[in-house]
This record gives C-alpha cells, sequence and structure tokens, in this order.
C-alpha cells in the first residue's frame, strides 16, 4: 500500500467519523437525551392522561414556602378559603380574573363596617385522606403554620403583621382579624400559602418533608414526584365528590404527567408533534415558529411581570436623576418587544402594569427612544462620561444577552460602557439581593395582582418585614400616598392616589422598563379546556 | 589534548543539523505531492488569512447590531446571513478565527515554553528534583483537562483571559513528560559525554547541546496542541465559561446558534461549528503528518 493510498483513505475515514460525531453530539445537545421521556409523552398525549410539559421545575412544594410560578404547582393538591375567579380568554380558553375572587373551601364570608373582620362559614364534609376533616382547626393550623414561614407576606397581601388573630370559634366557622382594612386581603387567602393541610400528619414527619410530599385534600393528588424530572398527579376522588356536591369545578382529568423540560428545543420538538397538551415556558422565539403550525393552539395571556433593569439608586451613575432620565430615553423600545419578544408584550413606563387594577394608560404611556434627548440630558445631569456601568445578568437567559448586548452596543455612543457579566442563577440572585449589583436585567413581577401589593416591595423605601426595595428607590411622597391607598375603601379615591403615585414615579424615572410580558401557552389541539392562571391551578386543564 | 572526541561531537552535531535540513526540505516538496496535507495547509491559510485580514476587507462590523436585520438567511449582503439581533455572521466569524487561532497559539507557545523548561530541567537535575517535578505533573495530568481549565475558569472569574490559562495549565504536562523523556535519551549519547568529559558546565550542554534536539518533538505535539486549545476554548465557550457577551468566539457563537436551530437560523451555529471542525481537523492532519516528515527514520525520507 502506498503511502498516497493509504493517506487518502485515513482522510476519508476521519472526516466520516468526525461529521457522525458531529452530527450525534448535534441531536444530543438538541434532545437533551429525553428519548425514553419523549415516548412516554407521546402515548400519554393521546391517551386519557394530559401531559404538561414546564421549562422550570418547583424548588418547593411546600405550601409556606413557595415563592415562584413553578412552586404554586403545588397549590393544585390543596383548598383555601378562596380562589381567584375566571373569564374569557383568547383561543377559547379562559383566564384568571383578579377582580373577582369566589369562596372556594369557604361557603360564605362577612366583613365588618372596619372591614378589619372577616368571618368565614366553612363547607363541611371534606375530609384529608387520613380521614380527619378538613375543618375550622385545619385552617387555624394551616394559617399559623404559614405566618411561621416566606408564606406570611403572601397571607397577609404584603402587610406584615397586618394579621393579627387567627381563631377557630366552631368547626365550621374561622374568624381572621386586621389590624388595618385591606381591600385586596382576600388575594392573599387564595395564596399557596394559604393552603389547608393536614397539620397532624405533617407533624408527624421530618421538617423538610413537606417540600416533596404532600399532606392535602385538594383536587389532585400526588402519585410520584421526582425533583426536577417529573410530577404526577391524578384526581382526588373524595374532592371530586365533595366539588359536585358544593358545585364548585372538578378536576377535569382524571391523571395530569407534569415534566421539567429545561431544554426549549426538547420542549418545542414536542410542542410541534403534539407530545404535550400543555407547554409553558417556551421561548417567545420558539412561540413564534408555532405561529403558522396547525397542530397547535397559542394562548397569551396578560401578566403582571415586567422585562426591566434596575438602577440602583446608591450607585453611580444612577445616584443622578437626570442621569437616569437620559438613559431611559436610550432604549429601542418597540425594537425590543418586536424582535427579541416577538411581540408577545406590551409597553408602559410606570409603576403599575397594565393587568393591575388601577393602571392608568394615559399617565404610563411608554418613553420613547430618542437618542438626542437622552443625549442631551445625560450631557447636563452633571455626571462625567465615559462612565463605565457593570450590567448582571442571568446565565442562560438569551432574552437577558440580547437586551444586553444590544444597549452595550448602543450605549457606547453616550459615553455609557457596560460591562456584561453573567452569573449563575444562585450567584445572580444572591448578588441581586445582596444589592451589589450596579444594575441588572430582571424578569419580574407580584404573585399577587394588586397594586398596592406590588409598590409594596417594589417601591416603597422601606419594605416592612424585608428591608429595602430592590432597587433602592426611594420616593417618601409616593410612599406616603401609598399608604394611604392601601388603607382606602373607595375605589375613585384609591384610582386618584395611584395617578399620582405613577406621575411621581415616572417623573423620577427610578428603572428601565422594557416591556411588560405577555405569557405563551401552547396548547395541542387535543386540549379541549385550558384556564391560565398566574398560579396554576389545574382543575379545569383537560382533553 | 585529544581531538578525537571533540571532532567526533562536531561531525555529530553537523550530521544532525544536514539532517533535520533536508528533512525539511523534503517536508515542502512533501506537502505538494500529499493531497491530504495540501488541503489542510490551504484550509488552515485560509482560516488565517480570514482571521488576519478579513474584517479589514469585509465592510461590517462584528458587534453593530441592527434590529432591523435579524435572522436574515445568508445572502450576498451578508453572507453567513445575520444573529438574533441582526450582527453579521460572516464579519463574526473572522473575529472568532482570530480569537480562536490567536488562542491556539498562545497555548502552544507557553505551553511548550513552560512544560519544555520543567521537562528539560527535571530530566538534566535528575534525583529528587526530577522527582518533585514530575509528580507535580502527574498530579495535573490525574484531572481529566476540560474539567481541569472548566475548574480554573469557574475558580478565578469565568473570561477569555482565565479560559486560556487554564487550558495552558492542561498542555503543560504531556510538553513536560514529553521533553524530559527526550532529555534523558539525549543526554546518554556520546557527543553529550564528550562535552561533559571536555568541562563544560550543565546549563551550557542544556542549552547548545540537548534543547536543539527537542525542537522536532516540540513541533510535533504543538501541532497536536493547537487543535486541542482551539476545540477546548470553544467548548468553555459552549458552556459559559470562555468568552463572554459580546465576544464572537466560536463556542460561544455555537451555543447562540442552539437556541435558533430548531426555528430556522441554523447559519448562526453552523458556521463557526464548521470553521471549528476545519481548524481542528487540519492541525490534526498536520500534526500527524509532521511526526512523519521529521522521523529521520521515516518512509518520508525518499521524498
Amino acid at each position: 500500500m502506498t503511502v498516497r493510498r493509504r493517506s487518502s483513505r485515513q482522510v476519508v475515514s476521519a472526516a466520516v467519523l468526525l461529521a457522525a460525531g458531529a452530527t450525534a453530539a448535534v441531536f444530543a445537545f438538541a434532545t437533551n437525551g429525553s428519548a425514553a421521556r419523549r415516548g412516554s409523552a407521546v402515548s400519554n398525549a393521546t391517551s386519557g392522561t394530559l401531559v404538561v410539559n414546564i421549562n422550570t421545575g418547583p424548588a418547593t412544594i411546600d405550601p409556606r414556602d413557595m415563592t415562584s410560578f413553578f412552586d404554586t404547582l403545588g397549590l393544585n393538591f390543596y383548598v383555601r378559603l378562596m380562589a381567584y375567579g375566571t373569564k374569557r380568554g383568547p383561543v377559547g380558553t379562559r383566564q384568571v380574573d383578579a377582580q373577582h375572587m369566589t369562596p372556594y373551601l369557604a361557603r360564605s364570608f362577612r366583613v365588618d363596617k372596619a372591614r378589619k373582620v372577616y368571618t368565614f362559614k366553612l363547607r363541611t364534609g371534606l375530609r384529608f385522606p387520613s380521614g380527619v376533616p378538613v375543618d375550622a382547626r385545619a385552617v387555624k393550623c394551616s394559617l399559623e403554620r404559614s405566618m411561621t414561614g416566606i408564606g406570611s407576606y403572601f397571607l397577609q397581601d404584603g402587610i406584615p403583621g397586618n394579621l393579627t388573630s387567627i381563631t377557630a370559634p366552631n368547626r365550621t366557622t374561622v374568624v381572621l382579624k386586621l389590624k388595618q382594612p385591606d381591600p385586596s386581603i382576600l388575594q392573599g387567602w387564595a395564596q399557596p400559602a394559604a393552603s389547608i393541610i393536614d397539620c397532624a400528619a405533617e407533624k408527624k414527619q421530618a421538617k423538610t418533608w413537606l417540600a416533596t410530599h404532600e399532606v392535602g385534600a385538594g383536587p389532585f393528588r400526588l402519585v410520584s414526584y421526582q425533583p426536577n424530572r417529573q410530577m404526577v398527579l391524578a384526581a382526588r376522588p373524595s374532592f371530586t365528590a365533595w366539588a359536585r356536591r358544593n358545585g364548585l369545578p372538578t378536576a377535569r382529568a382524571s391523571r395530569i404527567v407534569v415534566n421539567f423540560i429545561n431544554s426549549d428545543s426538547t420542549l418545542l420538538l414536542q410542542a410541534r408533534r403534539g407530545a404535550a397538551n400543555v407547554t409553558i415556558g417556551l421561548s417567545k422565539r420558539s412561540v413564534a415558529s408555532l405561529r403558522s403550525n396547525n397542530n397547535v393552539k397559542i394562548g397569551t395571556y396578560p401578566t403582571t411581570i415586567q422585562e426591566q433593569m434596575l438602577l440602583p439608586w446608591d450607585k453611580a451613575p444612577w445616584k443622578n436623576k437626570r442621569f437616569r432620565e437620559g438613559i431611559t430615553y436610550a432604549v429601542p423600545y418597540q425594537q425590543i418587544l418586536s424582535r427579541i419578544a416577538y411581540g408577545y408584550g406590551k409597553l408602559y413606563f410606570g409603576p403599575l402594569p397594565p393587568l393591575m387594577q388601577f393602571y392608568n394608560a394615559k399617565l404610563s404611556k411608554p418613553r420613547p427612544f430618542n437618542l438626542n434627548r437622552a443625549r442631551q440630558l445625560i450631557q447636563s445631569s452633571g455626571v462625567s462620561t465615559p462612565v463605565n456601568v457593570t450590567l448582571t445578568i442571568d446565565e442562560g437567559n438569551t432574552v437577558h444577552s440580547q437586551i444586553a448586548t444590544l444597549l452595550q452596543s448602543l450605549w457606547k455612543t453616550l459615553g455609557v460602557n457596560l460591562n456584561v457579566q453573567t452569573l449563575a442563577p444562585a450567584d445572580y440572585t444572591g448578588a441581586m439581593f445582596g444589592f451589589k449589583v450596579q444594575s441588572a436585567i430582571r424578569y419580574d413581577g407580584p404573585g399577587v395582582i394588586d397594586a398596592g401589593y406590588y409598590l409594596g416591595y417594589d417601591m416603597r423605601t422601606n419594605v416592612v418585614g424585608i428591608g429595602k426595595n430592590i432597587n433602592l428607590m426611594s420616593i417618601p411622597a409616593a410612599d406616603r400616598l401609598l399608604d394611604r391607598a392601601r388603607r382606602s375603601l373607595n375605589p375613585k379615591t384609591r384610582q386618584s392616589l395611584y395617578n399620582r403615585i405613577t406621575t411621581m414615579w415616572r417623573a423620577n424615572s427610578p428603572k428601565i422598563v422594557f416591556y411588560n410580558d405577555v405569557a405563551t401557552v401552547v396548547l395541542s389541539r387535543a386540549t379541549r379546556s385550558f384556564t391560565y392562571y398566574h398560579e396554576p391551578d389545574m382543575r379545569s386543564w383537560s382533553k | 589534548m585529544e581531538a578525537g572526541p571533540i571532532a567526533a561531537t562536531q561531525v555529530q552535531r553537523t550530521r544532525v543539523l544536514a539532517d533535520w535540513a533536508r528533512a525539511t526540505v523534503r517536508a515542502a516538496r512533501f506537502v505538494l505531492h500529499d493531497p491530504a496535507l495540501l488541503t489542510a495547509t490551504v484550509v488552515l491559510g485560509l482560516l488565517l488569512f480570514l482571521a488576519i485580514v478579513g474584517n479589514v476587507l469585509w465592510h461590517e462590523d462584528p458587534n453593530a447590531v441592527d434590529l432591523n436585520q435579524t435572522l436574515q438567511p445568508p445572502s450576498a449582503e451578508h453572507p453567513m446571513g445575520t444573529d438574533s439581533i441582526g450582527r453579521d455572521v460572516f464579519a463574526r466569524f473572522n473575529e472568532g478565527a482570530q480569537i480562536s487561532l490567536t488562542i491556539g497559539a498562545i497555548v502552544v507557545v507557553l505551553g511548550a515554553l513552560i512544560g519544555g523548561a520543567v521537562g528539560v530541567i527535571a530530566g538534566a537535575l535528575g534525583g529528587w528534583a526530577d522527582n518533585a517535578f514530575m509528580r507535580t505533573m502527574d498530579s495535573l495530568l490525574a484531572f481529566p483537562p476540560l474539567i481541569l481549565a472548566m475548574a480554573v475558569t469557574v475558580g478565578f472569574g469565568v473570561g477569555l483571559k482565565t479560559a486560556t490559562i487554564g487550558v495552558i495549565l492542561t498542555t503543560i504536562p504531556y510538553y513536560a513528560r514529553l521533553c524530559r523523556s527526550d532529555v534523558l535519551r539525549v543526554r546518554s549519547l556520546s557527543f553529550v559525554e564528550a562535552a561533559t568529559a571536555l568541562g563544560a558546565r550543565r546549563g551550557w550542554i542544556m542549552l547548545r547541546h540537548i534543547v536543539p534536539h527537542l525542537t522536532s518533538t516540540l513541533l510535533i505535539q504543538s501541532a497536536a496542541v493547537f487543535g486541542y486549545a482551539v476545540l477546548a476554548i470553544a467548548a468553555l465557550g459552549f458552556v459559559g465559561l470562555g468568552a463572554q457577551i459580546p465576544t464572537p468566539e466560536w463556542g460561544t457563537m455555537i451555543t447562540e446558534g442552539l437556541d435558533n436551530v430548531l426555528t430556522g437560523g441554523w447559519w448562526i451555529g453552523v458556521f463557526p461549528g464548521i470553521g471549528l471542525l476545519l481548524a481542528v481537523t487540519a492541525t490534526s492532519i498536520i500534526a500527524d503528518r509532521a511526526r512523519d516528515i521529521f522521523d529521520p527514520r521515516g518512509a518520508y525520507l525518499r521524498f
């Protein structure tokens, strides 16, 4: 064999091997090695089981400790005193209606004249799997348990110390007393933190047991749970019978398999093929690619979440109000919304997102993109340029990196040198809540759809029970107006107060609001019924 | 004074140098007669051209964002298309080539210098010093190379600089071991003995008589290390530990491209992937041939 023939054979073999290896690697990465799950998901999607794919799993399913949207999956195992109402939504679905709260475990309730004492009359006949009745004693001990953890903030609608007493004068009556009236408190008692648990069963277990188990009497029971992989829920017959007797919605799906898939490519592939009946958490780009796909329906729902950029007031150059104002004119909002968010959002500039009750569209008009105005304001601010700013973003968040790169390129012309720092999730959260960031892009919104609740932690100078707000903004006059708005029971008065807060907020340009996010849910054609909640109540989900 | 040993030393050295020169000429002639090697050389040359001159001749700024031109497929205006925020992929490819090939060269040079020095010193000194150096090299070799590079990057902060340092660290033991074994081999040759007998100092013998014999070993190893370095930096960039926003390194471009593969934007990740494939394959072929070419007893002597 000559050298030349041997060498060309070697080259061809090497090239073939390399190409095969590269192809295998691309497919391995693209599918995230979930072939086995995909197979079972396809068969489940076509059988009686509802398949739900979500991009992130819960950190805990203990009602006392749930904070994120993903954690609140756990609310499906429990009942609560109140529940959110619903209204018609897009593509034949329904969506949450925070303006209408409905009794759930409570049959009825009355409020005293001062609006500080709420007396609930409970429905009867529901029992935990242990046989213990779901009664006033269970409500009292569950709420008292949640008051010992992060759940207390939600239970009190963001006014720590407001819930002064929880009593159960008899088995069917619960009395909750507030220190000050709060027109939105009923939302607090619809939160996952207000879930009613079997206290006796929980006490027998280790402290962290409830993070991965459930002791509820709600519409579903937990069949199996592999954290960050899969959760299987089955309809609870005792709840179904009780709900039917009481004219309440029951669980429509007999079995739900929830897969936690953090690969966007895998989520997209499964949504496309109809392997999942409901897909939540797909990137906007992937959702946009499904617009012309006839096998799916895309539901879009308003949220209270915004893509925003923090401008911490204790750090240069954000200490300077004029500089802050200038920088808010240097953002191509419309292009970001259409090219990066693919149109799934709404532009506004104000303290309250459009979904909130006291949002004023006229006063919250989006800030225009005007580089000349930005330059003028920055030059007249007194801050000498060039100025160096470190922008912190969350690792793996494509939207954050795209926005950061865009601003980096654009702001160079204004003398603002952005250095983009990417941090792993735990470090990113730690840096933000430790007030260590000079600026950061943040995707955030309240779990309670209430203006007072939101501004109570996002705008108030001193956030009771937590410390400072994350942007370190301080508008004392707006704080005082907020206190009045939270106490007032007159909607007109409240609207007027929130209008004044909006004006003050805008005048201070405290942060950049890129857009208000619109939630996108991809539904297979087989999905018959779906209701979007900001905290997923799966009772109405079925195919 | 005896003339024999000195003359023998000089003749042997001259013979070795002449052999080396002849081998080099043969190598040049061989490139032209070996299609695979010729292709590899041309490909690498093209990548070097794009890296050095590409963006001088091309009109687009690799970091210029244009939200009106997002996700454009390849065309005359943008030969490799545009990415999700409208940046020209061809311009970024060229800059990525510059980064990858430069870092490859830096890793090769510094790895060879440091690793070579460690190997030479260990081989020259022997005894406890040799043991100390080689056990240290063994401890570095105990870690999978990429894991060690990741650990360095995570420990000292993510970025291209720390990623490069991490990759250099992983190449040092290979150079050290190779050079040490070559030093031990050459040290036992008669001309070295002769020089020692004549009273030449150890350092002088190392520099004048032994180190030149390590050249071919270093060159062959360097060709292999170059390909590894380019791939390692891309791998670190792929997992977010290497180049940071907005640096257009091939690995980070592949990561960005992965997000767009299923939604139609295949060009964002494919072109840097092809660049990586070509660079690594070309250097692997050159490394493979270099070993044969520089082997004085090899088949390529007939050229």
